[in-house]
């Protein structure tokens, strides 16, 4: 509603299109959005933590999903990210080792979201 | 008051290891986060040496202690490495290790990508560096990078190529950082944590995670278009060949502007935290915290082009008309803090001593933020010392004083000690003078017509006393620093014990342990309001609600 004051303002003060029209379709653009999530409920996706009156007993053994433990592939995946970086910059050998290690990375990191 | 504690599934515990495998492996979000603000910090360091042999140079007005093309490469890594290497990855960092925790989750969504944020984090800016080892130097065209200067033909260094290599490895970092959080803000609260009870730091790490997505590709689109013009013979910014400079400005702003969002909205956040807890009193105007952050997100994306009024190819009223209103949210967020601070019962640690030096210098900071913001002041101001010293007291003063403060608030909370408050003041108040004597000059000297990126000046001009002034400034600033470090080591070595909550916060972190135990909380409280730990105190410690916190050794 903000954008649409000021849009209207604007155009009344500048007498100027493209700039009136971005407002304009700016302020259209959130009414949209304000519209769709108040639509949606944006609260019925959520969990407990939606829930005004919610207390901790109410959540009491849920299951929040898993929390990864401990693992060495996001520090392989940086360093194969910064060879290939490199590489791209100092020739082809850098490159091919970086692409190497980024596969590997990414093979490690995907079996152990498997397991 | 029972509650059964919200842990999740068995099978999923991380076994903190000691050592460096442990450090090296580990996914919790408290030791990313101080992982992210240790090397923010080293980073800082070194970004400030940098700095401090600029001012040695500008001293005088001779070539005297670098050479010509070695100052261009103190000021674009300067640049750089303040921008991506310790303001945005503080404020994201602080988000990783605080936002879990005010929101009552044990991790953050996605642990792995977390850490792979903060390695790249490192990658990229040991990348960026590496140019300094290289034969060329390191990139010399600016923070910037505007080409045509940036282009093979006059930076034909890979020091240049190492750059844009280092922005394309920070910004992937930031992309992955800002999709974790919102990821954990949106469906790890809680019971009862509501989106309108979550504490102001929670909601501006939520904004400035949105500002990053959508500003962070357009960096990574015309770096890379950049590399492609300097190593694959493309024209994307080459007038001979079909190509615009201005587009590389339009492309850069575009993620410039909202980046400056980034760099301090978290630090919004870190004050608004700091100044209610200090006052005794709760927090004046939430909902209208929370709509500015929001609106300064929003209109953030539609300013870029002020930082190319003097192109003659923007349409000027259009993006001054902008610039103009962006401060009125900025202006409501300064009535929060007044409002709190209004008849409250406030005192004077030194968390409260750099918030008050943030409003003071941040207020300067916007002030002048407004004046460029008028087209025919900024013509005279373009690429002077006037936008130097503005950009500086918004994030020199205004976040780098918040990083400080932050650190000061929150050392108890992620060390367990207590914070040792009469050397942290005495650095509150070098920093603030030694920060005002090196920018307040500059604006004068961008009145005056000094360009800014020179590495000289001319001799027993208009220009020598204020530069003069800068240099000595510099020197303080230095001082406080030190001094703040030392802070930090005396409180290491002391081991004083600091307690679940030293300084009677508000928000969930102080609900739990000094340092927080692995899951965050043993039992995480009830959530009936903007400040949960408070209610806990109040309603079921019975401690009375107008003691202060004791935090601070002396």
């Amino acid at each position: 509603m903000f954008f649409a004051v000021v849009a209207g303002v604007y155009w009344f003060l500048s007498d100027e299109q493209a700039g009136s029209l971005l407002l304009a379709f700016l302020a259209a653009a959130s009414a949209l959005l304000g519209w769709y999530l108040g639509r949606r409920g944006v609260a019925a996706a959520g969990g407990f933590g939606d829930r005004e009156d919610a207390g901790p007993d109410d959540a009491a053994g849920e299951d929040l999903g898993v929390f990864d433990s401990a693992s060495i592939w996001p520090v392989v995946l940086a360093v194969g990210a910064m060879l290939l970086g490199t590489g791209a910059i100092f020739g082809s050998g850098v490159l091919l080792v970086g692409a190497i290690v980024t596969v590997l990375a990414v093979v490690g990191l995907v079996a152990q979201t498997g397991r | 008051m029972t509650g059964a504690p919200a842990i999740p599934a068995a099978g999923a515990r991380q076994r903190d290891r000691m050592g460096l495998v442990g450090w090296l492996t580990t996914t919790d979000h408290k030791r990313i986060g101080i992982l992210y603000l240790a090397t923010t910090g080293a980073f800082f360091l070194a970004g400030g040496l940098l700095a401090a042999l600029m001012r040695a140079e500008l001293a005088t007005s001779a070539v005297d202690v670098t050479s010509r093309g070695t100052y261009n490469e103190l000021f674009t890594i300067h640049g750089t490495t303040m921008v991506f290497l310790v303001v945005a990855p503080f404020g994201l960092g602080l988000a990783n290790y605080l936002v879990p925790l005010q929101i009552g989750a044990p991790d953050m969504s996605f642990p792995r990508l977390n850490a792979m944020s903060y390695w790249l984090f490192l990658a990229g800016g040991l990348t960026i560096f590496s140019g300094f080892l290289s034969s060329g130097g390191a990139a010399p065209a600016g923070w910037t990078g505007y080409p045509p200067l940036s282009e093979i033909v006059y930076s034909p260094t890979t020091g240049m190529d190492l750059w844009i290599a280092g922005i394309l490895l920070t910004s992937a970092s930031s992309i992955m950082t800002g999709i974790n959080l919102i990821a954990t803000i949106l469906l790890l609260r809680a019971p009862g944590m509501i989106m309108w009870r979550l504490p102001a730091f929670t909601w501006t790490s939520l904004v400035t995670s949105l500002i990053v997505l959508l500003a962070f590709p357009p960096l990574a689109a015309v770096t890379s278009m950049l590399f492609v013009d300097r190593r694959f013979g493309g024209h994307f910014f080459d007038v001979a060949g079909g190509g615009d400079p201005v587009l590389y400005q339009h492309l850069f702003w575009f993620f410039g502007h909202p980046e400056v969002y980034v760099m301090i909205l978290p630090f919004f956040g870190v004050i608004t935290e700091i100044v209610p807890v200090f006052s005794r009193k709760h927090l004046f105007g939430y909902t209208g915290f929370v709509l500015a952050t929001i609106g300064i997100a929003a209109y953030s994306m539609a300013v870029w082009a002020h930082h190319m009024f003097t192109t003659g190819e923007v349409l000027n009223p259009f993006f001054s008309a902008m610039s103009f209103l962006i401060a009125v949210p900025t202006g409501i967020k300064f009535f929060t803090w007044i409002g709190t601070m209004w008849s409250g019962r406030l005192t004077f640690p030194t968390p409260m001593l750099l918030a008050l030096g943030f409003m003071a210098n941040f207020l300067v900071g916007g002030v002048t933020g407004e004046m460029v913001a008028a087209p025919p002041f900024d013509y005279h101001a373009h690429d002077t010392y006037f936008v130097v010293a503005h950009m500086h007291y918004v994030l020199m003063g205004g976040s780098v004083f918040a990083i400080f403060a932050a650190i000061a608030f929150w050392w108890p909370k992620i060390t367990g000690l207590r914070f040792p408050d009469r050397i942290g003041r005495v650095a509150a108040i070098l920093l603030l003078l030694g920060f005002n004597l090196t920018f307040w000059p500059m604006f004068v000297l961008g009145l005056r017509g000094m360009p800014r990126r020179v590495v000289a000046y001319p001799d027993q001009g208009e220009f020598t006393a204020p530069n003069v002034l800068a240099s000595a400034g510099m020197g303080v600033l230095t001082v406080g620093v030190l001094v703040f470090v030392a802070a930090l080591v005396v409180s290491w070595r002391r081991r004083d014990p600091a307690g679940d909550d030293p300084w009677g916060g508000n928000s969930l972190e102080w609900a739990t342990s000094s340092p927080p135990p692995e899951h965050n909380f043993e039992r995480v409280p009830p959530v009936r309001s903007i400040r949960p730990a408070y209610d806990l105190r109040v309603v079921t410690d019975g401690r009375a609600e107008d003691q202060p916190g004791d935090g601070a050794t002396p």
